[in-house]
């Protein structure tokens, strides 16, 4: 974008969550702004997984963070099914959270590590008094993640290699049966042979408790592996968005095509199609006029720092922000 | 780079100046070769078996990349190359580092200290660390002019700020008078890189260069890194746990596993056909862009073996889909073929066991 627009919001009645106008900001003192996340709009339909990319200080977390309620967004509206998330506050908030339940990047320091596996699981049940057999649900779910509850339900997160712990992670967010679940770089700490194993546990916990996902990571190939439709994100803003073999195939952004072509290929004499990005991201204090993208574009030109694009469509569910964007066929 | 040089008085620096001139250019044979290099660590859980016999050589302008996931020793092969390692823990189970026709295994601090920076030259992972945060970016460059080349202050400074332009970095002369905490994590590591080029090192170890960065960034730092390798016809070793990375970047691979050397071939030749059924695994473990998404990928079952408790016969055994009873009981050896393709591997992939046919209970290898 790097621009604004709702444009990309779809009107159906199996919309899990709709985000509109998202607006991060944090005070850096003397009146200076953090713009960490700049009018973003997203949903997320029932089942679906959204993949949100973009590299370090796109504000892709604090998009996570902002749908929590944790902190609550600096404006813009957050509606999970028929409730406004960010309109809640106490007990109410905190009932809707076992809704929507998220898994982070280092899975041995969200674990507390003076606990038992099962008392981390079953924590949810307990705080909520769920009616039914507790213990024999944690073994359930701990089973669900490829763990053998007779063997691991004792013992405490330092004993367990950082792959396991994040299948504890995974069992603590769906013994409440969650409806939705955000993953915030959930494989970016695991080697790539456990990476595997937990992409491929998240497929299959995803349609074993028909989970709607949202799933953010700098990776792009993670992302297109486990995605439906992936969003680009670039400095606060929404770049493209389309559903993931489209947007690989045809990223009509200039910086999606950027991205796509940094990334190192394991085939010798793989020679990149485009020249890298030259240049530094831009303070999100003081972000560029128009299009944010526009001081490393190599298709930039007047207009784009005079007026923000807007996201538009270019073909079936694929959206772009730029005002001169790629023509769809050409790769 | 470490900016602290073990030098610390101004007269053992004159005394060294005769005596540290190592001559690489009239060396013949490769720059660097590794004989059967076993880095072992005494620890209260027992003995760790970090590096195992490791063997490589290396030329003067050619690149070796040292893959593999954490844990199987390529940080503490690059750090026992360098000499970087604490003395107290390390048993010194045995090997060779002859560095231009020198065995430089174990040398002391004081003779390591001519070789650092000068001959050996070594980026790390997180720039952040890696640079002094109260010393300016302009004092850790000409740090080691001054004290490797002994030169003037105001020719130090003048190549330092060379230095920088030629790693990409704007304003150079403004860069000279910032701390680290001034530039982004790109930047700083571009500081690591013309930190560790600054006196044109024959050799440059880089142990995740990229790890810490973005795409994008991490494209631009190994642009740069390939780009000052040829312009120097330095010869360098890229550590990385990621097969892509390796893949455009380097002559040579060394696949480690286990503390092991378990594959080693020239990048296309290994890339044509992987022989070790690990590098395999690990080939299919990765997720590719161009597949469609959802697609299931390939699962090692299992995890790394133990350090202090390896298993018998081949260490990828109790993970490989191949095995055979022959691989738990013997330690298979490193082969190499015709090709320069060496693979630790009874079965190796391509042969009967692996593709499928009837169980064959032995295949030359």
């Amino acid at each position: 974008m790097a621009g604004s627009g709702t444009a990309q919001l779809r009107d159906r009645d199996d919309i899990v969550l709709r985000v509109e106008h998202l607006t991060v900001e944090f005070p850096a003192g003397r009146r200076a702004r953090v713009h960490a996340v700049s009018d973003v709009s997203l949903d997320i339909a029932r089942g679906e997984t959204l993949g949100l990319v973009g590299e370090s200080g796109c504000g892709k977390s604090t998009v996570a963070r902002a749908i929590m309620q944790l902190p609550p967004p600096t404006d813009g509206s957050v509606r999970f099914r028929d409730t406004e998330l960010t309109r809640l506050h106490g007990e109410e908030l905190r009932r809707t959270r076992t809704q929507v339940q998220m898994i982070f990047q280092d899975p041995i320091s969200s674990l507390n590590p003076r606990r038992k596996v099962r008392d981390i699981v079953a924590e949810g049940l307990r705080i909520w008094q769920r009616n039914g057999d507790t213990a024999a649900r944690v073994d359930r779910v701990l089973e669900d993640v490829g763990l053998d509850p007779a063997v691991v339900a004792d013992r405490r997160p330092h004993e367990f290699s950082g792959g396991q712990c994040q299948r504890i992670c995974l069992a603590r967010s769906l013994v409440l049966d969650p409806e939705i679940v955000i993953c915030d770089e959930p494989v970016s700490s695991l080697d790539v042979s456990v990476q595997a194993q937990i992409l491929n546990l998240l497929e299959a916990m995803k349609s074993r408790y028909e989970l709607t996902m949202l799933f953010i990571s700098h990776d792009l190939a993670v992302v297109k592996n486990i995605s439906d439709r992936v969003a680009v994100m670039y400095l606060g803003k929404l770049c493209e968005l389309a559903p993931a073999d489209d947007l690989y195939g045809a990223p009509a952004h200039p910086y999606t095509r950027a991205l796509l072509s940094s990334i190192p290929r394991p085939t010798p004499g793989h020679e990149p199609d485009e020249p890298g990005l030259s240049g530094e991201l831009p303070s999100p204090l003081d972000p560029p006029s128009g299009c944010r993208f526009r001081t490393r574009c190599p298709r930039a030109e007047q207009r784009c720092a005079e007026e923000e694009p807007q996201t538009r469509s270019i073909g079936a569910d694929h959206f772009v922000a730029c005002h001169f964007p790629y023509p769809r066929g050409k790769t | 780079m470490s900016v602290r040089h073990p030098f610390s008085s101004r007269s053992s620096r004159a005394r060294a100046r005769d005596r540290d001139r190592v001559d690489v250019s009239d060396h013949e044979g490769p720059l660097l070769d590794v004989k059967d290099l076993r880095t072992w660590f005494d620890t209260p859980a027992g003995t760790v078996r970090a590096v195992d016999g490791v063997s490589f050589g290396l030329d003067r302008g050619r690149t070796l990349g040292v893959v593999g996931e954490s844990g199987s020793g390529k940080t503490v092969l690059a750090r026992s190359i360098m000499n970087l390692l604490p003395r107290r823990t390390v048993i010194p189970a045995g090997g060779e580092v002859v560095f231009a026709g020198r065995n430089i295994r174990g040398l002391g601090v004081r003779a390591m200290g001519r070789l650092w920076g000068r001959e050996l030259a070594m980026v790390f992972q997180d720039p952040m660390t890696s640079l002094n945060p109260v010393v300016k970016i302009g004092r850790q460059l000409t740090e080691s002019l001054r004290h490797h080349l002994h030169m003037p202050a105001d020719e130090a400074r003048e190549t330092a700020v060379a230095l920088l332009a030629s790693v990409g970095l704007q304003a150079p002369e403004r860069r000279l008078q910032e701390y680290p905490h001034q530039l982004s994590g790109g930047m700083r590591q571009r500081v690591t890189v013309a930190i560790a080029l600054a006196c044109g090192p024959s050799l440059l170890v880089a142990d995740e260069p990229t790890t810490a960065l973005d795409v994008t960034v991490q494209r631009q730092i190994l642009d740069l890194l390939q780009a000052q390798q040829r312009d120097r016809n330095m010869a360098m070793i890229l550590v990385t746990h990621d097969l892509a990375v390796v893949a455009n970047r380097t002559d040579e691979i060394v696949v480690m596993y286990a503390g092991q050397v378990v594959e080693r071939a020239p990048t296309a030749t290994l890339f044509g056909q992987m022989r070790h059924p690990y590098t395999e695994a690990l080939m299919g473990s990765i997720p590719r862009i161009e597949n469609p998404s959802h697609t299931v990928l390939q699962v090692i079952p299992g995890r790394p073996p133990s350090p202090v408790d390896l298993p018998r016969g081949c260490r990828f055994a109790p993970r490989c889909r191949y095995a055979q009873a022959r691989c738990r009981d013997e330690d298979p050896p490193l082969v190499e073929d015709d090709d320069g393709h060496a693979y630790r591997c009874f079965f190796p992939v391509g042969t009967a066991v692996t593709t499928g046919n009837d169980r064959v209970e032995e295949v030359g290898v």
